[in-house]
């Protein structure tokens, strides 16, 4: 036999110890093992050392893409409130439901979560949810705003923006074929993308790989050309009174552009919107671009000379505004500190507090009397929603995650020209309806 | 021993029974379960009985991504294998570079799929490198919007699968080369077997053991494909390269539409033609072993 087989390391020399000695490990080792699952336990709960309460946030704003001062209200709260540390988890937005749904399924997410109006319709009727009814700042969210943070009569969200996905306008490149103000009207929006054609200049840029953009395009056309007329269309679609021909001359403005030659639609389909569309714009590659307002934060500290405005699809200067309802706090269910829970959603609702985040997200504020801040490069589109002048995206009905993916796609078949406008409007009539 | 002692032989399995029924025969049935309730999420559903499978049947999204993914499974199979196979007979061939090429060619495996499809999308990009090499090269005529046309899109996401992937493939018919009987590859060569003909008659056949795994494996690995669509194209345009998995993925994470058993639904419906189509073609494949 092989005598070091046998020998006795010395990490393993349990083996050679006497029967009470090893008991006194074993209760030993029992012992520290549960003083680590306790330790475990308060990850989330009072701590023992310093009995504060430990507070898991989750979200997927404040990463370094989209810092959104996230980390500076988060520091004001724990100022605030001494007895609480907050431990804020900052999780891609691509990798957000995934990891989030799982956790919520499994009991162990964190106990505020950032959700958006189709999360809460799905998390909060399956009561992953904490059914915030109660809280004094429900009283104050825009009535339009009510939809899309309750489900069934019941709040499970407190809005912490509504955001606009609008047209951005390079004010440097314009102001080189002479343009000195952004267009108002469709008339003005052509003769601006014809002049920058001849000087030469990419006018229009719609990167629309991943689909998004064509979608976003296409609601921010409809914003004024169909919610103008037809302002309760989202309403009267879900129950079967609307349908999408009224969106045949959104569909067409996009169109036209190209067969004026401003635009190739089927070039933009192998330009990634995210990846490249921003960069490009951001980098002067062309003057009008259609985005959501959280890049104005980026566009302001590269040092562009941007514009956010309406998308000006009418002949009349009475563009409306595309405004999505965007992040919200939701409180988990199952948590177990509740009250601190609620007073971190609270402390967001406050002006003071959410005044940062809709700065930094050139968003405007989802309470009656919440301020929405104004910078140079929004102002005319807050102006807009100011006066009035602003649609709401359904993405609490047809335009869920899984409307969208249906939109986009439409849109793609479209551009590229697999189907006509009739069809695409057919389709979407469709495939769109409620299917309860 | 144990024949004499069944309770000691129940004994030895029962842990990896237990363990085969909680990590894969639980989940399965609880998805089976999942797939006939109306969850939108969890357990909170009621009972709906077949009425998700029904509507599948009617599903046209469904039925194109089936389509979809079973038409990108056979071309990345092929080609992936055809591909593998080149380089494991290339690196047989040359035994001095055996070893540094085998490593070599593992690299693109050795990537994570998100990587791999970020990187492709730059360089197959309007002005990405692909397109300017063809243009460096007079051959301007030939780019092309390659992932924006559904013409090109589902392709070029197979050659990026392929390149991943084919060095896999070669790994394994690489072990199959070297199993190969040395006498018969030299009794082939002094019966003046060279090249083709030797690939054919005595290389090819002799390798179906490692063809079996390789088909089989890429096989799985292809009609499950989810990462490549996701990031490259997202599905699009116009729905030309949604796989399956990417249906599952919308309606369990799409989020609104209360989609998350549906979801369930379509995954059993993957799971029973990995399954069929896999067990097919394994035994297919075995049945050749045999017969050589």
């Amino acid at each position: 036999m092989n005598h070091s087989t046998r020998r006795i390391r010395p990490d393993v020399a349990l083996a050679g110890t006497t029967r009470g000695h090893r008991a006194r490990l074993v209760a030993g080792a029992v012992v520290a093992l549960s003083t680590l699952l306790i330790a475990g336990c308060a990850q989330t709960g009072t701590s023992g050392a310093d009995h504060k309460t430990v507070l898991k946030v989750y979200g997927w704003k404040g990463g370094d893409a989209e810092p959104a001062n996230v980390k500076q209200i988060n520091a004001a709260f724990e100022k605030a409130n001494p007895d609480i540390t907050l431990k804020y988890s900052f999780i891609p937005s691509a990798a957000y439901p995934q990891r989030v749904q799982s956790e919520l399924l499994a009991g162990n997410a964190a106990d505020v979560v950032m959700t958006d109006s189709a999360k809460v319709q799905d998390w909060g009727s399956s009561g992953y949810l904490e059914n915030l009814s109660s809280q004094s700042w429900v009283s104050g969210v825009r009535k339009e705003i009510g939809p899309f943070i309750e489900n069934k009569g019941k709040t499970y969200a407190m809005p912490m923006e509504i955001i606009g996905i609008s047209m951005f306008a390079n004010n440097t490149l314009l102001k080189q074929v002479g343009v000195t103000e952004t267009p108002k009207t469709w008339p003005e929006f052509l003769d601006d993308l014809q002049k920058l054609k001849d000087a030469g200049i990419t006018g229009l840029s719609l990167p629309n790989k991943g689909g998004w953009t064509g979608d976003a395009t296409t609601n921010a056309i409809a914003a004024t050309l169909v919610y103008t007329s037809h302002p309760t269309f989202d309403a009267d679609f879900v129950k079967g009174k609307a349908s999408f021909s009224a969106w045949k001359s959104s569909l067409q403005q996009l169109l036209d552009l190209q067969s004026k030659g401003f635009i190739d639609l089927k070039s933009e389909l192998g330009v990634d919107e995210w990846s490249t569309g921003i960069s490009d714009f951001q980098a002067g590659k062309s003057a009008f671009y259609l985005q959501g307002a959280w890049n104005q934060a980026t566009f302001t500290k590269a040092g562009l000379d941007d514009s956010f405005i309406p998308w000006p699809a009418s002949n009349k200067d009475n563009a409306k505004a595309n405004l999505f309802v965007g992040t919200m706090l939701s409180v988990n269910a199952k948590t177990k500190v509740k009250t601190a829970a609620e007073k971190y959603v609270a402390f967001w609702s406050e002006n003071k507090n959410a005044s940062l985040y809709l700065q930094a997200e050139s968003a405007v504020s989802p309470f009656t009397k919440g301020e929405s801040p104004t910078g140079a490069a929004t102002k005319e589109f807050v102006a807009a929603v100011n006066d009035g002048r602003y649609r709401i995206l359904p993405s609490n009905t047809w335009l869920s995650a899984e409307g969208e993916t249906t939109l986009q796609q439409q849109v793609q078949a479209l551009w590229l020209g697999q189907q006509s406008i009739d069809q695409t409007v057919k389709n979407l009539d469709e495939k769109l309806k409620p299917t309860s | 021993m144990i024949t004499r002692r069944p309770l000691v032989a129940v004994a030895f399995m029962a842990p990896a029974v237990a363990l085969y029924l909680i990590l894969v025969v639980y989940p399965l049935v609880q998805g089976l379960i999942l797939s006939t309730t109306d969850s939108k999420i969890g357990n909170a559903a009621d009972f709906v009985g077949l009425k998700n499978y029904a509507a599948l049947a009617n599903d046209s999204d469904v039925i194109r991504a089936l389509g979809v993914t079973i038409a990108y499974a056979v071309v990345v199979v092929i080609a992936q294998n055809a591909v593998g196979l080149a380089l494991a007979r290339a690196l047989f061939m040359r035994p001095r570079i055996r070893q540094l090429g085998s490593t070599l060619i593992l690299l693109p495996t050795l990537m994570s799929a998100v990587m791999a499809a970020f990187v492709w999308n730059s360089l197959l990009a309007p002005d990405g490198a692909i397109n300017a090499l063809l243009k460096a090269l007079g051959l301007g005529t030939l780019t092309h919007v390659w992932l924006g046309d559904p013409s090109t899109a589902l392709w070029a996401i197979a050659v990026v699968n392929i390149w991943m992937f084919a060095g896999y493939s070669a790994a394994i018919f690489l072990a199959g080369y070297m199993n190969l009987p040395a006498e018969l590859i030299d009794a082939s060569s002094v019966d003046g077997a060279s090249g083709w003909r030797r690939f054919t008659a005595v290389e090819w056949p002799l390798l179906a053991p490692a063809t079996t795994v390789g088909v089989t494996l890429s096989l799985i690995g292809s009609l499950k494909v989810f990462e490549l669509p996701f990031v490259m194209t997202n599905g699009g345009p116009a729905g030309s390269t949604t796989t399956l998995t990417m249906v599952i993925y919308v309606k369990i994470f799409g989020g609104g539409h209360g989609g998350f058993a549906y979801g369930a639904t379509i995954a059993v419906l993957l799971l029973v033609i990995v399954v069929v189509f896999a067990g097919v073609t394994q035994a297919l494949l075995r049945r050749r072993e045999e017969r050589i």
